[in-house]
């Protein structure tokens, strides 16, 4: 979304951004970023969000890791095929132990790589809208409007509780 | 908020009888018949599992008391439910008394050098002692945890206000609740300890494994977090208890059944994989028999599944865990799979025809323990609040529900 | 922790932030001193004159420096406990210190790692056990349990590793906010640009609470496969099928005597008393007390196998611990262990942070004790009486051990001067969130 503008709500406290974000979306304005500075399940209730595909990447990646980290014992047991102490070459009992390690260690980089590369990160420059503010102790709204609806989205938010609404353009 | 109580229907206790009695009848028969052994044999699985079921569950309530955890509070009266059980299976462990020299091989044939630990009297002696110590803990907290709720009740009747209402006595029973919880979770592990040594272990002459005792103890919680669970799901829709027991309390208890899941199957490959690798013959006698040989080997296959595999893929599932007849099936089939599990432990050490001794017997004496152990369920539900109305940790959950961020 | 308040909760967390007295700097160069003096002065002699320096002879080949590395790993699973594990339970007390007990993780197991490769005879080809094609017609075994032990700590560290760094990028958000400069651009390039947008955190708390759902069990596998390095040898002593979850039991309680030992001097010198309560330091005191049970619980059991089995090795191997030369330490641990513990049910006791970090160094130096009776104790008795002989670490053995725990202080010291010793975002969730109160009417 090349070359948008919007405006920016600050609040301070939880119930106003709740009530200002019910608001918003009743009266139907495309809410482009919502930041807090913790986690608020209520905001994503809200926005009425999927279930996040972190999970199914994690499932994958753990998949692809035990499958691999096995593939990989077996393909050194049958290079030489030594038998050592009287056990077969390739023994499934212990290689339980090496799939598991291989699954967790599969779905945990799976997960780290899916979350950053969800969220958008890293990049080079500043998510619009964005005030330091927001990872410290302000709550904010970033809504997507241009001219004329900006007055009324100015209203909306403050009477919502705003403590200073600005512009922003992207 | 009415703290009802269990209205079974008389159609209910009139089944458990009967199955209680069709129990006693094929027992006694086979105890009487040609093959006393076989039925021996089946009441010593059943006692072994339903002892295990039943303070397994008790156990919860105390881990819930001992924890401070909220979320299972309303379940804490079902669970101590299955305590009604165990002054019962005190009382049905002496019958062993009878069988003795059908289920401990070492009465024939003394092991030398075991003499001072395996012989009849201080073995029944211990088990007795600590069996009885384990009811009268259990029925102690339980004690406390009923009597709290019924003056609580009282008082509510006779109108005193709600806020501050938690009287003196109510206090004294929480804190000897509390009290009483840790010490019935080192007794629980001695005694069930103590059990699988003397009614698992010492079945095979030879065979020896430091962690047998903790295998069983947490197998029967985890039959006993199954039976929990089962019970729910069957009273969660009664009206006394459906607006307590919400769609998470069920996700919870899916997610403990899951991890006690886990947990035993990590025990079982923790003795599996140390006795496979080191390959000593004392130890691997009892593995190989049972995982290796025939005809015991198939039976090992169905309990890796019915209590490992197919609960572990089953629950990892979120939206499998809200279905509830589902559950009931899985939960029926972990309690079955465990009962088979015991079956597998004791069975092959005692049975050496060369073919599974399953059949009508051990169905019917089966039966007959879950009549006896029905009926204790029920009797004590019907005379108890469902709910831990005065549980000071159940009045916070109820609070917490209601408090809510949005305006 | 109810009085703190919403906004507050930067400005006092990050109070450890502020640059350091005279006490925190000599306290990092005598650290830094006693592991430099571990790690670059005596572990190069030992390398250059041969493990034989160091006390190791036959039959005992591991001697202080596989004690050493079991007990680190085993400090590093109370953080995970109580980061993953906790989070799971939805336990609430566990905000104010899961922080800084995964730090002591990470610091615990990089500490471990090292310990296998000093205590090979020839370190420099350590990189033999990474499994890659190679020209010297060589795989690592995979059926061994040491190999295990590889994947199944560097599994560790780095899930670790991940999962608290997972945990820092709002904090560093935070950081970036509240600070200029280079310590800005630094703290800035660790956040990973964050921004706290509803899509970032959605998918940040997904992961969140999967990571902690993959911890839980790895960190059981982990110390398990440590107790297998022992479990699956046939020594008396060695053998045994309750290792893994004894070993588990005793690392989780090592861990948290660990985590009692640093925190109560942290809250008492950096005044978090509203933050790290003494509520949450009665908790860990009463997981410290169902360990010190479970602990127990296998010191009785396996002596009671022992004599049931009627093997005559096993009799003897546990006949030595209890009578034998190292028989002093074998009490000491048992009470270190379980009797200093069990003063933790009564409430005074574990109320006293004084007493709260005295038995948690009891427990600590228990734990070790315990280690050495196992791994040193089994290995100097085993099959054949004509192979019998004693092992006593000398010099080599404790600088390296003392340059351990220097570098395990030092590491920590640098982490709370600079980075958040406490997770600002998790307690911002845990204090009474910020409504509007009656007297502040709206705006027009």
């Amino acid at each position: 979304m090349p070359h948008d503008e919007g405006l920016v709500g600050i609040f301070s406290y939880v119930d106003d951004l709740l009530k200002a974000l019910e608001r918003l979306k009743q009266a139907g304005y495309r809410i482009e970023n919502v930041y807090t500075p913790l986690h608020l399940p209520e905001v994503e209730d809200i926005l009425g969000k999927k279930p996040s595909v972190v999970r199914l990447i994690t499932l994958l990646g753990g998949i692809c890791g035990g499958l691999s980290t096995v593939g990989l014992a077996v393909y050194a047991h049958l290079s030489f095929s030594l038998i050592t102490s009287g056990k077969p070459v390739l023994p499934w009992v212990p290689w339980v132990i090496v799939c598991f390690e291989g699954t967790i260690l599969g779905a945990v980089l799976s997960s780290m790589v899916a979350w950053v590369v969800k969220g958008g990160m890293p990049r080079l420059r500043s998510v619009p809208g964005y005030d330091p503010a927001f990872s410290q102790d302000r709550f904010g709204i970033l809504v997507a409007c241009t001219g004329s609806e900006q007055e009324q989205v100015r209203t909306l938010l403050t009477e919502a509780g705003a403590g200073e609404v600005r512009h922003a353009a992207w | 908020m009415q703290p009802g109580r269990l209205s079974a229907s008389p159609r209910l206790t009139v089944i458990f009888i009967l199955l209680a009695l069709i129990g006693a009848a094929a027992f006694i028969s086979g105890i009487l018949g040609s093959d006393p052994l076989r039925a021996w044999q089946a009441y010593l699985v059943n006692f072994l599992f339903w002892t295990g079921l039943s303070s397994g569950a008790v156990l919860f309530a105390a881990v819930l008391n001992l924890t401070d955890a909220r979320w299972g509070r309303p379940l804490k009266r079902v669970a101590e439910a299955f305590g009604a059980y165990l002054p019962v299976g005190f009382l049905l462990f002496w019958v062993l008394y009878f069988g003795r020299v059908e289920i401990l091989p070492w009465i024939r044939e003394p092991v030398p050098g075991k003499e001072i630990w395996l012989n009849v009297p201080s073995l029944f002696a211990r088990n007795g002692v600590g069996l009885l110590v384990l009811s009268i803990l259990s029925l102690a907290m339980i004690y406390y945890s009923v009597k709290s709720d019924r003056e609580w009740i009282a008082g509510r009747e006779r109108g005193l206000a709600d806020e501050g209402a938690e009287n003196v006595s109510c206090k004294l029973c929480w804190k000897r609740q509390r009290t009483l919880s840790p010490i019935l979770v080192i007794v629980y592990s001695l005694v069930l300890t103590l059990l699988g040594f003397d009614f698992v272990m010492s079945l095979d002459r030879n065979w020896y494994s430091t962690l047998l005792g903790g295998y069983f103890f947490v197998g029967s919680f985890y039959i006993g977090v199954a039976a929990l669970y089962l019970l729910a799901l069957l009273l969660g829709g009664r009206s006394e208890l459906k607006n307590h027991l919400t769609p998470r309390h069920f996700h919870d208890l899916g997610k403990l059944v899951l991890a006690f899941c886990l947990f035993t199957g990590y025990l079982f490959y923790a003795q599996f994989l140390t006795i496979w690798y080191g390959n000593l013959p004392a130890e691997t006698r009892y593995v190989i028999l049972r995982v290796k040989l025939t005809p015991w080997e198939p039976l090992a296959w169905v309990v890796l599944f019915m209590i490992f595999l197919l609960p572990f893929f089953i629950l990892l599932s979120r939206r499998v865990k809200l279905k509830k007849p589902g559950m009931i099936l899985l939960s029926l089939m972990i309690i079955t799979g465990m009962w088979l599990e015991r079956f597998i432990l004791v069975a092959p050490s005692l049975w050496k025809r060369g073919n599974v001794s399953l059949g009508v017997l051990e169905v019917l004496v089966t039966a007959g323990y879950l009549g006896i152990v029905g009926l204790c369920v029920a009797a004590f539900l019907k005379r108890v609040p469902l709910l831990p109305v005065s549980d000071p940790l159940f009045r916070k959950s109820i609070e917490m529900k209601e408090e809510r961020l949005r305006p | 922790m109810a009085e703190l308040q919403f906004h507050e909760v930067d400005k006092e967390v990050l109070k450890t932030l502020r640059p350091g007295g005279r006490t925190y700097w000599i306290s990092v160069i005598l650290l830094f001193l006693g592991a430099f003096y571990g790690y670059f002065v005596v572990w190069p002699y030992q390398i250059l004159t041969g493990l034989g320096s160091a006390g190791y002879r036959p039959p005992v080949m591991w001697g202080a420096y596989l004690v050493n590395f079991v007990f680190w790993i085993g400090i590093g699973h109370a953080g995970t406990l109580i980061s993953a594990i906790l989070f799971l339970f939805r336990a609430r007390f566990r905000t104010s210190i899961s922080r800084s007990a995964e730090a002591m993780t990470i610091f615990a197991v990089f500490i471990a790692s090292l310990f296998p490769i000093i205590h090979l005879g020839r370190p420099w080809v350590f990189y033999w056990i990474i499994p890659y094609p190679n020209e010297r017609f060589l795989w690592p075994d995979f059926e061994s349990p040491l190999i295990f032990d590889f994947l199944a700590v560097s599994t560790y560290f780095t899930a670790s590793l991940l999962f608290w760094f997972t945990g820092l990028v709002p904090d560093f958000a935070t950081l970036r906010a509240r600070t200029t400069g280079f310590r800005k651009k630094i703290y800035g390039f660790f956040s990973l640009s964050w921004s706290g947008t509803d899509r970032q955190w959605h998918h940040y708390g997904m992961s969140y609470l999967l990571l902690a759902a993959l911890c839980t069990p790895l960190v059981i596998s982990v110390h398990s496969v440590v107790s297998w390095d022992f479990a699956l040898a046939i020594i008396p002593g060695y053998h045994s099928t309750i290792f893994p979850p004894y070993f588990v039991a005793g690392a989780i309680h090592s861990g948290l005597a660990m985590v009692l030992t640093l925190l109560v001097p942290l809250r008492w010198i950096f005044h978090f008393e509203s933050i790290i309560s003494m509520d949450t330091l009665e908790k860990v005191a009463k997981t410290a007390v169902l360990m010190a049970m479970a602990v127990g619980y296998a010191y009785v059991v396996e002596p009671f196998i022992a004599w049931y089995s009627g093997n005559v090795f096993e009799r003897q191997t546990f006949l030595f611990r209890m009578v034998g030369y190292y028989s002093p330490l074998f009490w000491v641990m048992c009470f270190c262990n379980v009797i200093a513990p069990a003063f933790f049910f009564i409430k005074k006791i574990r109320t006293t942070p004084l007493l709260l970090f005295v038995i948690g160094i009891l427990i600590n130096i228990g734990m070790w004790l315990e280690r050495f009776v196992i791994i040193c104790g089994s290995m100097a008795r085993d099959y054949l009486p004509y192979a019998w002989g004693n092992y006593w670490p000398n010099w080599v053995d404790w600088s390296i051990t003392f340059g351990s725990f220097c570098l395990f202080f030092l590491l920590f010291l640098l982490f709370i001067k600079f980075l958040p010793a406490i997770a600002i975002t998790e307690v911002k969730a845990e204090v009474t969130p910020p409504v509007r109160p009656k007297e502040e009417p709206y705006a027009a």
